[in-house]
C-alpha cells in the first residue's frame, strides 16, 4: 500500500473539524422542513400511513444512530485498533440519539394508529390481546421505550465524551473507562433494543411473536450502521479530509465486515423464515404469508435479491472492496435495502392490498435522513476529525494487512 | 509521549524459535509417564463400558434404553447434540478467529481441532446407535437401490446427515492440511528409521520451499472460507431437528443462533478443560499461556450470556405469545418435575461464567477448570432439558409421562467420554499439540543485515486481544 509509515506519533499530522459548508446544512434543513410538511399534510388525508411512515422513519434513523454506540462499544471491548482513525463516524452518528429522543414522542403521538393493544375496546373483544395486557399498554410502552433511549443516550454521551478528552489529554485512562462503559452498555443493549424492536416493530401484529425477531432487528441495525460509517468514510476520504490517517486497508475492513454481517442477516431471516414455514402453525404464518403471498409476493422476493444476493456477490471478491467508489455504491445499496426491510416489516399491516409508495413515504422519511445528517455534520465540524491523541492511534495509522 | 500501552506478548519472550521445535516435540521424542498410562487405561475402560452397554442394547433389543412413550430421545440424543457442539469451538479458532486476524489462536488451534474431529467421532456414534439396527445405517444415505426407496429429504434428519459427515469431513482435511508442515518438522527430528518412515508418510513430502509455503497459506484460506458457513450451518441443522416440529419448547425461531451461541459456549469450555490438563502435563505454559486462557474465557462469558439471552427471550416470548401450551412449558421447565435440570443449566451456564468479569478470575488455572467443568455439565443439562421437558408433557394431559435413564443409558454416555478422552490422549502422544509453524508466525523474529554480522531481533510485543 501506498500509505505512509509514521515512527512515532509526533510525526502525525495535526487534525481538525470538518469544515462543513453552508450549502450541505441548507439542503439538510430543506429535507427536514419537506419531511415536516410532508407529515403533517398526510396526517389529514391518511394518518395511519402518515404514523406508518413516522415509525418506519423514527425506527431506521434511531437505529442507525444507537448502531454508532455499539459499533463504538464493540471497537473498545475488543481492544480493536484499525477502526480508531475511523472512530469520529460511530462517535458522530450517536449524534443524533437527543433528536431521537424527542422524535419518539410522534411515535407516542400516533400509537392509537399504529398499535391496535392501544386501543382499549380492541384488547376487551380480543383473547390474546387480553393475555398480553400486561405488557402491551401505553404507559408501560412509554416508561420502556423512553428507559431505552435515555440509556442509550447515556452511555453514547459518556463514551464519545471520554472520547473527545482524550483529544486534550491523550490518557489511557479514559481509554480503559470507556472499555468498561462499553461492558455495560453491550449488556444492556442486547435487552434494550430487543424490547425496543418487539414493541416498536414486533407489536404491530400484536398476535404475532417470533423469539428471534430481536436478533433480526439487531443485525439489521449493525448491517445498515456499518454501510452508513462506510458511507461518511468514503465521502471523506476521497475530499481528503483524513489526510494519511486513513488508507484504503481500513475502508477494505469494513468491507469485510458489511459482507460479514450482510450474510449474518441472511442468515437471521432465514431461520426465522425457515422454522415458521415448515412448522405452518397459522398463529405465526399470518404475518409472513400477509408479507410474502398475493401483493407484497414480489416485495419479499425483491428482499432477498436486494439485501442478500446482490451486496454478497458484489463483496465476495477481494480487491473491490479496496476501492472507495465502489464500496461507496454498495453502502449506499445496503442502506436503501435496509429501508425495504424496515418497510416489508412496516407497511404490511396498514397496506394489505399491496405495497405503496408516494409522497408520504419519500417525504417523511427524507425528513428524518435532514435531522440525521444535521445532527451528524453538526458534530463532525465541532470536533477534530481524528481522534489523534488515542494511546493506540500508531496502530491504527500503520494498520496494513 | 507519555503514553505507553503495555501489552502481553503471546508467547512468553524467553521461548526462541529454536525452542519451539523442541518443547512441542518433546512428548513425542520420550516415552509416556506412567500417569499417561494410567489415564488412557481409564478412559479406555469407560469406552469399553460403553461398548458392553451397546452390544447388550443390540443384542437384547431397545427396550433396555429408558426411553419410551412418551419420551422417545433423551440421554442419546443429548450426548449427540453435546458432543457435536463441543466440536463447535475448534472449527471456530481455527476458521473464524482465523479472519479475524485473532492470533492468539495459533497456540490452540491444533489442540481444538483434534478436539472437533474427537468430538463428532463420539457424537456420530448416538444417532447411529439410536437407529435400533446399526446394521441398516447405510440407509441413511440416499442412493439409488432395487427397492426404489428413497431417504426422507424434508426431514431436518436426514439434512443432519449431510451437515455433519461435511462437517467431519472438511474439519479432517483442514486439520490434517494445518499439520503437513509440522509432521515434516518431527519427520526431520526423528531419530528411529520408522518413526521416519511413518511421520515421512504423513507429511506427504513436505520441504518448506517457498512454492509449497504458497499453495498451503492459499489451501489454508479457501479451507478457513469454507468451514466458516459450516461454525453456523452444522449446528442450526441440529436445532432444526427440534425447531420444525410443533412441540412447544422445540418450535422457537431463536433456536439456531441458540444453539450455535451454546456450541461454541461449550466447545470453548472443553478446549479450556483439556489445555488446563495439556499445557501443565507438557510443560507448555510459555507457549498456551494465561494471556491465551483469558481469552478463552471471555468468550466463554460472551456466549454465556448469549445462552441466557435466548434463555430469557424465550422465556418471554412464551409469556407474550399468550398460547397456553407454551406458557405451560415454560413454566413446567422452571418448576415441574424436571426444575432440577433447569436449575442445573441456568446456574452453570449463566450465573457461573460472570465470574470471568474479574481478570483476576480469568487468569486463575484452578477457577476456570472449575468453572469450564460446570459449563459442561451445563450445556449437558440444557439439552436434556430441551429434549426431555418439552416431551414428556405436552399438549395431552392423558400421554404425559416421566423419562429415567437405565443403567444402558449412563453406561453409554460414560462410553462416550472414554471414547473421546482416548482419543484425546492417543493425540497428545502421536502429533504436536501445538501449530509449531503457525506460532512461529507470531513470534516475529526477523534478521536486520547489521554491517557484515546478523543481529536477531526478537519483538515481543504482540497482539492485544479483546
Amino acid at each position: 500500500m501506498s500509505a505512509t509509515h509514521f515512527e512515532t506519533a509526533d510525526q502525525l499530522p495535526a487534525v481538525r473539524p470538518l469544515t462543513v459548508r453552508g450549502g450541505f446544512r441548507l439542503f439538510c434543513i430543506a429535507l427536514a422542513v419537506i419531511g415536516g410538511v410532508t407529515f403533517f399534510a398526510s396526517l389529514k388525508a391518511n394518518p395511519e400511513r402518515a404514523f406508518a411512515n413516522y415509525l418506519l422513519g423514527f425506527f431506521y434513523w434511531t437505529s442507525l444512530s444507537l448502531s454508532g454506540v455499539f459499533f463504538l462499544a464493540l471497537q473498545y471491548i475488543t481492544g480493536s485498533t484499525w477502526s480508531i482513525t475511523l472512530r469520529r463516524i460511530p462517535e458522530a452518528l450517536v449524534a443524533f440519539l437527543p433528536v431521537a429522543v424527542v422524535l419518539f414522542f410522534g411515535v407516542l403521538a400516533g400509537s392509537h394508529h399504529l398499535y391496535e393493544w392501544a386501543h382499549p375496546q380492541a384488547m376487551d373483544v380480543h383473547g390474546i390481546l387480553q393475555k398480553k395486557a400486561a405488557y402491551l399498554n401505553l404507559p408501560f410502552f412509554t416508561f420502556r421505550n423512553l428507559s431505552c433511549l435515555l440509556i442509550w443516550l447515556v452511555f453514547g454521551w459518556l463514551l464519545v465524551r471520554n472520547s473527545i478528552r482524550q483529544d486534550e489529554t491523550g490518557a489511557v485512562s479514559l481509554t480503559k473507562r470507556n472499555t468498561k462503559l462499553a461492558a455495560a452498555f453491550l449488556l444492556i443493549f442486547a435487552l434494550t433494543y430487543t424490547f425496543f424492536s418487539v414493541d416498536l416493530l414486533m407489536s404491530l401484529e400484536a398476535e404475532w411473536y417470533s423469539t428471534i425477531f430481536g436478533v433480526y432487528c439487531f443485525a439489521g441495525l449493525f448491517l445498515s450502521g456499518i454501510a452508513m460509517i462506510t458511507v461518511i468514510a468514503v465521502i471523506l476520504y476521497r475530499r481528503k479530509k483524513f489526510g494519511p490517517y486513513v488508507h484504503p486497508d481500513h475502508l477494505y475492513d469494513l468491507g469485510k465486515l458489511m459482507l460479514a454481517f450482510t450474510v449474518f442477516w441472511a442468515y437471521i431471516a432465514f431461520s426465522q423464515f425457515m422454522l415458521i414455514w415448515y412448522a405452518d402453525l397459522p398463529e405465526e404464518t399470518f404475518y409472513l404469508s400477509k408479507r410474502m403471498i398475493g401483493p407484497w409476493q414480489p416485495m419479499a422476493w425483491a428482499l432477498l435479491i436486494v439485501k442478500f444476493i446482490i451486496p454478497f456477490c458484489l463483496l465476495l471478491p477481494q480487491g473491490v472492496k479496496r476501492q472507495g467508489g465502489y464500496l461507496f455504491g454498495i453502502a449506499c445499496w445496503v442502506l436503501a435495502a435496509h429501508y425495504l426491510d424496515c418497510y416489508w416489516l412496516v407497511i404490511p399491516r396498514f397496506a394489505e392490498r399491496g405495497p405503496i409508495f408516494g409522497m408520504p413515504e419519500i417525504g417523511i422519511f427524507v425528513g428524518f435522513a435532514g435531522l440525521f445528517g444535521l445532527a451528524v455534520s453538526t458534530f463532525l465540524g465541532r470536533v477534530p476529525i481524528v481522534p489523534r491523541r488515542d494511546p493506540r492511534i500508531m496502530e491504527s495509522v500503520n494498520f496494513h494487512q | 509521549m507519555e503514553t505507553v500501552w503495555k501489552k502481553e506478548p503471546l508467547i512468553h519472550p524467553r521461548k526462541k524459535l529454536t525452542d519451539v521445535d523442541r518443547d512441542i516435540c518433546a512428548p513425542m521424542e520420550s516415552r509416556p509417564s506412567w500417569r499417561w498410562y494410567a489415564c488412557l487405561a481409564v478412559a479406555v475402560s469407560c469406552a469399553l463400558v460403553g461398548a458392553a452397554c451397546v452390544g447388550y442394547q443390540l443384542h437384547t433389543g431397545f427396550g433396555v434404553w429408558g426411553i419410551s412413550y412418551p419420551v422417545g430421545w433423551a440421554v442419546d440424543i443429548t450426548n449427540f447434540v453435546f458432543w457435536i457442539g463441543i466440536g463447535h469451538a475448534g472449527t471456530l479458532i481455527s476458521a473464524i478467529l482465523h479472519l479475524f486476524r485473532q492470533r492468539w489462536r495459533t497456540s490452540i488451534n491444533r489442540s481444538a481441532e483434534a478436539m472437533t474431529i474427537f468430538a463428532v467421532m463420539t457424537a456420530g456414534i448416538f444417532p447411529l446407535i439410536h437407529t435400533g439396527r446399526p446394521w441398516y445405517d447405510f440407509w441413511l444415505l440416499p442412493y439409488p437401490n432395487e427397492r426404489g426407496l428413497w431417504v426422507n429429504f424434508r426431514s431436518p434428519l436426514l439434512w443432519d446427515v449431510f451437515a455433519v459427515s461435511t462437517y467431519f469431513t472438511i474439519s479432517l482435511v483442514f486439520w490434517y492440511l494445518g499439520l503437513v508442515p509440522d509432521l515434516a518438522t518431527v519427520r526431520d527430528r526423528a531419530k528411529t528409521k520408522i518413526k521416519k518412515f511413518i511421520y515421512g508418510f504423513l507429511a506427504l513430502g513436505w520441504n518448506g520451499s517457498e512454492r509449497g509455503w504458497k499453495h498451503y497459506e492459499l489451501a489454508h484460506l479457501i479451507l478457513a472460507g469454507i468451514s466458516t458457513p459450516l461454525v453456523l450451518s452444522v449446528h442450526s441443522i441440529v436445532s432444526f431437528d427440534f425447531a420444525v416440529s410443533l412441540l412447544p419448547g422445540w418450535h422457537t425461531t431463536i433456536f439456531p443462533p441458540y444453539f450455535v451461541a451454546g456450541a461454541i459456549f461449550s466447545g470453548f469450555a472443553m478446549v479450556v478443560t483439556l489445555l488446563v490438563i495439556v499445557r501443565k502435563v507438557f510443560g507448555l505454559e510459555d507457549y498456551i499461556t494465561l494471556q491465551h486462557m483469558d481469552n478463552m474465557n471471555k468468550i466463554i462469558l460472551v456466549t454465556g450470556m448469549m445462552v441466557g439471552y435466548a434463555y430469557g427471550m424465550e422465556m418471554f416470548t412464551a409469556w407474550y405469545s399468550g398460547n397456553e401450551f407454551e406458557r405451560f412449558t415454560f413454566m413446567n421447565r422452571a418448576l415441574g418435575p424436571y426444575a432440577w435440570a433447569y436449575w442445573i443449566m441456568v446456574s452453570c451456564n449463566v450465573l457461573v461464567p460472570q465470574i470471568f468479569w474479574s481478570k483476576k478470575l480469568r487468569r486463575s488455572i484452578p477457577v476456570m477448570f472449575v468453572a469450564s467443568l460446570f459449563v459442561n455439565v451445563g450445556m449437558w443439562f440444557e439439552r436434556f432439558t430441551i429434549i426431555v421437558t418439552s416431551l414428556h408433557r405436552d399438549y395431552l394431559p392423558s400421554s404425559w409421562g416421566m423419562y429415567k435413564p437405565s443403567f444402558v443409558e449412563v453406561g453409554v454416555t460414560i462410553g462416550s467420554f472414554g471414547f473421546f478422552f482416548m482419543w484425546f490422549l492417543l493425540f497428545c502422544r502421536g502429533l504436536p499439540t501445538i501449530a509449531m509453524s503457525e506460532v512461529k508466525s507470531t513470534m516475529h523474529t526477523f534478521l536486520k543485515p547489521f554491517g557484515k554480522k546478523k543481529v536477531k531481533v526478537v519483538e515481543t510485543g504482540e497482539e492485544y486481544v479483546f
